[in-house]
């Protein structure tokens, strides 16, 4: 009998047995799909007691839209849910998957109830609602809203979002940025001003068209003062840390309760609020897989699913107990030539590319059909919106471009070698990449090299928005946020020296810089939009930038899970949400 | 008391290491190619905004101040502050160490669970049925992607077969966490006495261990299986058959002299894991020091990448000096 065989088969079983089964599995929250969204909290559960569990690849790790938080899209939607503005979209109407779509020219009251504007444009007056009352308890008056522009213009933040927004909603001066602004430039001086507990005036410097549109993004979104100035200190009067990095002090129907960074954001629903959500408690969680997003959906442990692959969407169409909806809205991917580098400062290069990409391969094949052409340099649907379509995959064309622009099949490309490379960064791969290759491959059959060159989202952003030397990439994320074209000429295309804010490609052209200014204060629309065609036809003409595709947005949610909003910065607002 | 000298020794030692490589991570990581003022601007990238940020993130200091300003901090035990969440960073590594720790300390204990016995017993009956398994096994999955395993094992045991909790993170949201003590949850849970938060642990470390389990047992089997061999063909071995003993005693004889070589082998994937288990975290959401160092580097977060570096480095320098005191327990023959 051989003595050694006993310890080996028991080794045997017991590593099978450590391996297959566990202590008993926790109460059936862990592994109940049947009954989505409703999961037993700590306390003993009310009547309606829901729990929506929402999956991202990252979690908020900042809050502070004027600080240290820099573009991060968690951030951006925690905002638009805890923090509220005074206007906001009507939704008139839903799309054919069913998603509320926004008419980007009239708007409800959220913290306003109603409000005039003069006949001149210049003199605007809310009347705030009245009976808001954040979860803290304080109710909300004008202090708040004239709390909030004075933080916004005492640019006291890193990133001083909230006076930019101010300023392109025409309130707010340039004074406190410019180089020599002393303490008294930073104060508010009569732009905003109390009327009375309930009614504000705002006094513009300039007549604006997309003013209402500016008040409804989150930068100028009304806090509880009162409770922000608690956390304030001597070194930091407008309370940047606190709200960065430690909790938010809103007026909005949910309000923060549990933010472990890096894990996850519990919001509760505030018990204060005049129009309570069907959901009293969401749990938004960092999952940075997108395989395991993508499962925790089917099985029913989770509600709603951001950023999964254009593919795992298309896996998802037709399961049961599940819904993917979106639109296809202004989410737009394109291609950055940098007017410094040649050889892209030939405007007859950059056509010779415009022709070279296979538009309809990336359609289908990147985005599963779920794109469409885009004919402008500004998303569809914004105000002036004008579509040229110029430019379409034909590869002899391109071919006879490259030959005009001096390089015949290429010949002669090769001292530029090194800006023939696309940059996209790494974290973006599995979108982006697809898209470099396929340019790469029809690129090489006309003559042009490409390489690829993935970075890391930092260094992108260092070398797009602050060295701008990057001299190709692709680009699929940003969006002009207010859905206005000269929103959008004043983001990228207004030369940096005229106030051009992100322009990326060094472009420049005085004629579409004083479109711009011609159209800022132009309240005839139909004057306006003829100014912003012409600026349209411009930049598609010596394509400031290549327009690819304009991508659909989509999410994964439960079934019961209802009334999906869509919004231009295609955040989730978690507030507008219905529940079955 | 030679112990507590001889610990007191290595410490001192390791001082002036750790000094070495904060220095040397704090210039090599102002050589990369990009700046992380820039990751903070996004919308807002005018020069007012970006001196602002650079001020913010005392980067318009000079090298040396800024390097004595963190040098005097760290002295204080303050690691300075998070760039992406303005959390201290003392704090974030007390939140994401003993996730990992828990981790591999779990994974390591099953696998020499496994391993030791296993490799004993297919050294002393070579090439047997169970000794060519346990060869194939420890050949392939020491060579195999933990990643791509974490994502099967999910897949099937999880998603298909639903045995094990959704890789969502560590613990069910239903249940109330215990308080925390040692950041590790299993832990804190005994000490609590909280059954429910114990299991759900358990349960949701049951995958990821099992994934590391997987891969960590094959080099372990087949450096017992090796060490085994070796010493099972010395002399001392051959007088201890010939007197008589019986081979499970034998074998045990046998193990204390193979231990050392394992025991490198265990110290040093024990040192390395704490990083190397990144893309298990990754896997099943589990937000590990893996995680925060991969997120920090990308984010070019200077004073987290700083505090990760210094504590995986501590930590490396405090596993060997275990190792070393654990030779001279296992051989009587080494003197510390």
């Amino acid at each position: 009998m051989k003595r050694t065989a006993w310890p080996l088969s028991l080794v045997m079983i017991l590593s099978l047995m450590l391996g297959a089964c566990g202590p008993t599995p926790a109460p059936a929250a862990t592994t109940a799909p049947a009954e989505e969204g409703v999961v037993a909290p700590t306390t003993a559960p009310a009547e309606e007691d829901k729990t929506w569990v929402i999956l991202a690849e990252e979690i908020p790790p900042c809050l502070d839209w004027d600080g240290f938080c820099g573009p991060s899209f968690s951030a951006q939607t925690a905002w638009n849910n805890v923090y509220l503005t005074l206007v906001d979209y009507k939704f008139p109407s839903q799309n054919d998957e069913g998603v509320w779509i926004p008419d980007f020219g009239s708007f409800e009251g959220v913290l306003a109830e109603s409000w005039e504007v003069t006949e001149d444009g210049m003199t605007w007056t809310f009347h705030l609602r009245k009976g808001v009352i954040s979860a803290a308890g304080n109710e909300m008056t004008a202090d708040d809203v004239l709390w909030t522009f004075a933080r916004a213009k005492s640019v006291s933040g890193t990133s001083p979002i909230g006076w930019f927004l101010g300023n392109v909603a025409s309130i707010l001066p340039l004074d406190p940025m410019l180089p020599d602004a002393t303490a008294a430039d930073k104060e508010l001086k009569g732009e905003v001003v109390k009327i009375d507990d309930y009614t504000v005036q705002i006094n513009l410097f300039e007549t604006n068209p997309i003013f209402l549109n500016v008040l409804a993004i989150f930068a100028l979104a009304i806090p509880d003062s009162k409770e922000c100035l608690k956390h304030a200190t001597e070194a930091d009067p407008w309370a940047h840390e606190w709200m960065g990095s430690e909790g938010a002090c809103g007026f909005a129907p949910y309000h923060l309760v549990k933010w472990e960074k890096d894990k996850e954001f519990v919001v509760e629903a505030n018990p204060n609020w005049y129009d309570p959500p069907p959901v009293n408690r969401i749990i938004y969680r960092k999952v940075p897989e997108s395989t395991n997003r993508f499962a925790a959906i089917l099985t029913g442990d989770a509600d709603i699913v951001e950023h999964l692959t254009p593919k795992e969407f298309n896996l998802l169409e037709g399961k049961p107990g599940v819904k993917v909806q979106g639109h296809l809205g202004n989410q737009n991917t394109f291609l950055i030539l940098n007017w410094n580098t040649p050889p892209w400062d030939d405007v007859k290069m950059r056509k010779a590319i415009a022709y070279a990409i296979p538009y309809d391969e990336i359609i289908e094949t990147v985005y599963f059909g779920d794109a469409t052409r885009w004919h402008s340099l500004i998303p569809p649907g914004y105000f002036g919106y004008a579509a040229f379509e110029m430019y379409d995959f034909d590869l002899e064309k391109a071919k006879e471009l490259l030959a005009e622009a001096g390089y015949p099949d290429g010949q002669g490309l090769d001292q530029y070698r090194e800006n023939l490379q696309i940059s996209y960064p790494i974290e973006k791969g599995s979108a982006l990449e697809p898209i470099a290759l396929l340019m790469r491959t029809r690129l090489a059959e006309i003559g042009v090299p490409i390489e690829l060159n993935p970075i890391p989202m930092t260094q992108f952003v260092d070398r797009s928005f602050v060295k701008k030397d990057m001299p190709m990439a692709l680009d699929d994320w940003e969006t002009p946020i207010a859905p206005d074209t000269n929103y959008g000429l004043l983001l990228f295309y207004v030369s940096t020296e005229a106030g051009g804010l992100n322009n990326i490609t060094n472009y420049s052209n005085p004629r579409v810089d004083e479109l711009f200014l011609l159209a800022r204060p132009e309240l005839d629309e139909a004057k306006r939009n003829e100014y912003l065609r012409e600026a349209q036809e411009i930049l598609m003409d010596e394509l400031a930038r290549v327009p690819i595709v304009i991508r659909k947005t989509q999410r994964a949610m439960a079934e019961n899970v209802t009334d999906y909003h869509w919004y231009q910065d295609d955040f989730l607002r978690w507030w507008r949400f219905g529940a079955k | 008391m030679k112990i507590v000298l001889y610990i007191l020794r290595r410490i001192g030692l390791a001082i002036p290491q750790l000094l070495g490589i904060t220095v040397a991570v704090f210039f090599l990581m102002r050589l990369l190619p990009a700046d992380p003022v820039a990751r903070l601007l996004g919308l807002l990238s005018t020069q007012d905004a970006y001196s602002m940020a650079e001020q913010k993130l005392g980067l318009d200091k000079p090298v040396l101040d800024q390097l004595w300003i963190y040098l005097s901090g760290l002295v204080r035990g303050d690691l300075g502050k998070s760039w992406v969440t303005g959390q201290p960073v003392t704090y974030e590594l007390r939140q994401f160490f003993p996730v990992t720790l828990e981790l591999i300390l779990l994974a390591f204990a099953v696998s020499l669970i496994i391993a030791i016995p296993l490799g004993m017993a297919t050294a002393l009956r070579p090439r047997s049925v169970a000794d060519r398994v346990a060869l194939v096994w420890g050949l392939f999955a020491g060579s195999q992607p933990e990643f791509w395993w974490g994502l099967m094992f999910a897949f099937v045991l999880y998603y298909k077969a639903g045995w094990f909790p959704a890789p969502l993170g560590r613990i069910s949201s239903a249940i109330t966490p215990p308080p925390t003590v040692t950041g590790m949850l299993t832990l804190d849970s005994l000490l609590a006495g909280n059954w429910a938060a114990l299991g759900s642990a358990l349960h949701h470390l049951i995958l990821p261990v099992f994934t590391l389990v997987f891969i960590l047992s094959g080099p372990f089997i087949k450096m017992t299986r090796q060490s085994m061999l070796r010493v099972l063909s010395s002399d001392f071995v051959l007088y201890a058959r010939a007197s008589g003993l019986k081979s499970f005693r034998v074998a045990t004889y046998a193990l204390r002299n193979a231990l050392a070589p394992i025991v490198t082998l265990v110290g040093i994937l024990f040192g390395w894991m704490i990083g190397g288990a990144v893309l298990v975290e990754t896997v099943f959401s589990l937000g590990g020091l893996g995680q925060y160092a991969v997120r920090s580097t990308l984010m070019f977060d200077y004073p987290a990448i700083q505090g990760v570096v210094l504590i995986i480095t501590a930590w490396s320098l405090a596993v060997y000096i275990g190792l070393d005191i654990l030779y001279a327990w296992i051989d009587p023959r080494i003197r510390l």
